[in-house]
């Protein structure tokens, strides 16, 4: 779940990429992973630990990818109703997401993976065609995840018989925050790591204080300065197709298990971690602008909230004046 | 000295009787001599008295048994009675160490058992105990709130309802670190971008 900015096939068109322009000292990689393209920015004399992240990325995917059939999510979901010992990997992103669904209250649903697929989005969206035939499914609601048992001490995990998992964001976004883990263990003091526009920083560029982030308004973008934490958007710009004429998009609410009928187009949270701010944007988005704006309140988060019009609201700390 | 008219006992009073023929002859000065020609008196202490009255004492029991002796009829009953119990707590001993090995292996064997099956109870109740809380969590949590994906109309209103407290959610969204995390410069062009995911 996140935007391609390698390749952009014609039906993910919708946001206009800005110029980037890479802080001296610094070096920049890129690579793709978990559907996306993964960048980093790291200091020129350490460039060559983009293999950490390269790897961190590569082991997360293989397993968790719900398109790859060997991975251990797809294993899961292929043993419904049997207790299934999983990896401390997968154990961890598993229990943040199911802590992430409690404190949502279910808008955060990481069991629509079958509802995923009948609205189409069965594949890698490189691949996926902008316009599939028509389909009878008028939606099925989730809630599933409160079925799951897990045992934390033994890992193990059992699926309730119907229920499939698909971790989509918070997957990346904790691979984000697991890879500057990971570049900090290495010494290194200044990083960034951005997964498809989930995005989190490490110390601060050099010679500068704060880390230049775009953040999307329609077909331009606002430069916010962003000193420490991470950042992450959800918005039907890109990952958006129809099937037999009907709109849909990738951000499911679970109260229905279709594409969200939210009047927002995207938004853009700010957290301390990435999987924070992934998950915080996504419920947001289901929830629309007045529900959404006063969750993210609730929750003593800074983020900007843009409805198809143009019009947004921030709340918390967000800069607005960076914002005009 | 007889404290009582029945107390006939030949021994009893004769025994008795030194002893407090030394006390008067202590009272008396009876004997003082030889005492200070081989010993020290620290004051306050009599160091002879106490094996005099040990064996005044000593008297006393030699004294009982005599006038047990005096009773036949005891004895003999004592005598006969002897070798009959100890034939009998022979054998009980016997059969006791045989069951006692039972008892003792059984005993054994229910302490494994139960210690394996203690153990592995209180293995399942913490391997499952988070299983319990989890699935509590999410049924409180769909009790108390609407935003269950079932209770489609209320969900909205229940969000703000329930959610006004941000440690209700378990510290998910808790931040770290402190601060907003935006800083105050001002940007022509961005290092990076966080694109609609």
């Amino acid at each position: 779940m996140g935007s391609d900015q390698a390749a952009t096939p014609s039906h993910q068109a919708g946001l206009a990429s800005p110029e980037y322009s890479i802080p001296v000292g610094m070096a920049q990689g890129q690579f793709k992973a978990m559907g996306t393209t993964i960048t980093t920015l790291l200091p020129e004399a350490r460039a060559d630990a983009v293999e950490i992240v390269r790897s961190l990325f590569a082991e997360w995917e293989r397993v968790l990818s719900r398109f790859l059939p060997e991975s251990e999510l797809s294993w899961l979901n292929a043993h419904p109703g049997q207790n299934v010992i999983t990896s401390p990997l997968f154990s961890k992103v598993l229990a943040s997401a199911l802590h992430a669904a409690q404190a949502t209250q279910g808008i955060y649903d990481p069991t629509l993976l079958d509802q995923m697929v009948k609205i189409g989005y069965d594949r890698s969206f490189d691949t996926l065609s902008p316009a599939l035939p028509a389909s009878s499914y008028d939606g099925q609601p989730g809630g599933g995840w409160r079925g799951i048992q897990v045992s934390p001490l033994l890992r193990s995990v059992r699926l309730p018989e119907g229920v499939k998992l698909d971790f989509g964001g918070i997957a990346k976004g904790m691979a984000v925050d697991a890879a500057l883990v990971a570049l900090q263990q290495v010494g290194i003091e200044r990083a960034l790591v951005n997964a498809g526009g989930d995005l989190a920083v490490l110390g601060s560029p050099p010679m500068l204080e704060d880390w230049p982030i775009a953040v999307p308004v329609k077909e331009e973008s606002r430069t916010i300065p962003l000193r420490s934490g991470a950042m992450a958007t959800s918005g039907t710009a890109r990952r958006h197709w129809s099937q037999g004429g009907v709109a849909r998009h990738h951000l499911l609410d679970p109260r229905t298990g279709l594409s969200a009928a939210s009047d927002l187009w995207m938004v853009t949270v700010a957290a301390s971690r990435c999987e924070q701010a992934e998950v915080a944007a996504k419920v947001a988005f289901v929830l629309g602008m007045e529900r959404g704006k006063a969750f993210l309140q609730q929750h003593q988060l800074s983020g900007l909230l843009m409805d198809r019009d143009g019009h947004w609201e921030a709340t918390g700390y967000w800069p607005v004046d960076m914002m005009r | 000295m007889k404290n009582y008219p029945y107390d006939e006992s030949p021994e009893w009073v004769p025994r008795e009787y030194p002893a407090a023929q030394d006390r008067r002859a202590a009272q008396e000065g009876i004997g003082q001599p030889q005492r200070d020609a081989g010993h020290i008196d620290y004051p306050g202490v009599a160091p002879q008295q106490q094996p005099r009255q040990a064996q005044a004492t000593q008297q006393t029991y030699a004294g009982y048994r005599s006038a047990a002796a005096t009773a036949p009829d005891y004895a003999a009953r004592q005598q006969q009675a002897r070798p009959a119990s100890r034939g009998a707590t022979a054998g009980s001993q016997k059969m006791s160490k045989a069951k006692a090995l039972d008892l003792l292996n059984s005993l054994k064997k229910t302490i494994v058992i139960g210690a394996i099956i203690g153990f592995g109870a209180l293995s399942t109740l913490v391997a499952t105990h988070a299983v319990g809380s989890a699935a509590n969590q999410s049924q409180s949590t769909q009790g108390s709130n609407s935003i269950s994906p079932d209770n489609n109309n209320n969900t909205n209103t229940n969000t703000n309802n329930n959610s006004n407290n941000p440690s209700n959610n378990g510290g998910f969204f808790q931040q770290q670190g402190g601060g907003n995390g935006f800083g105050s410069g001002s940007y022509s062009q961005p290092s990076s971008g966080t694109g609609v995911s």
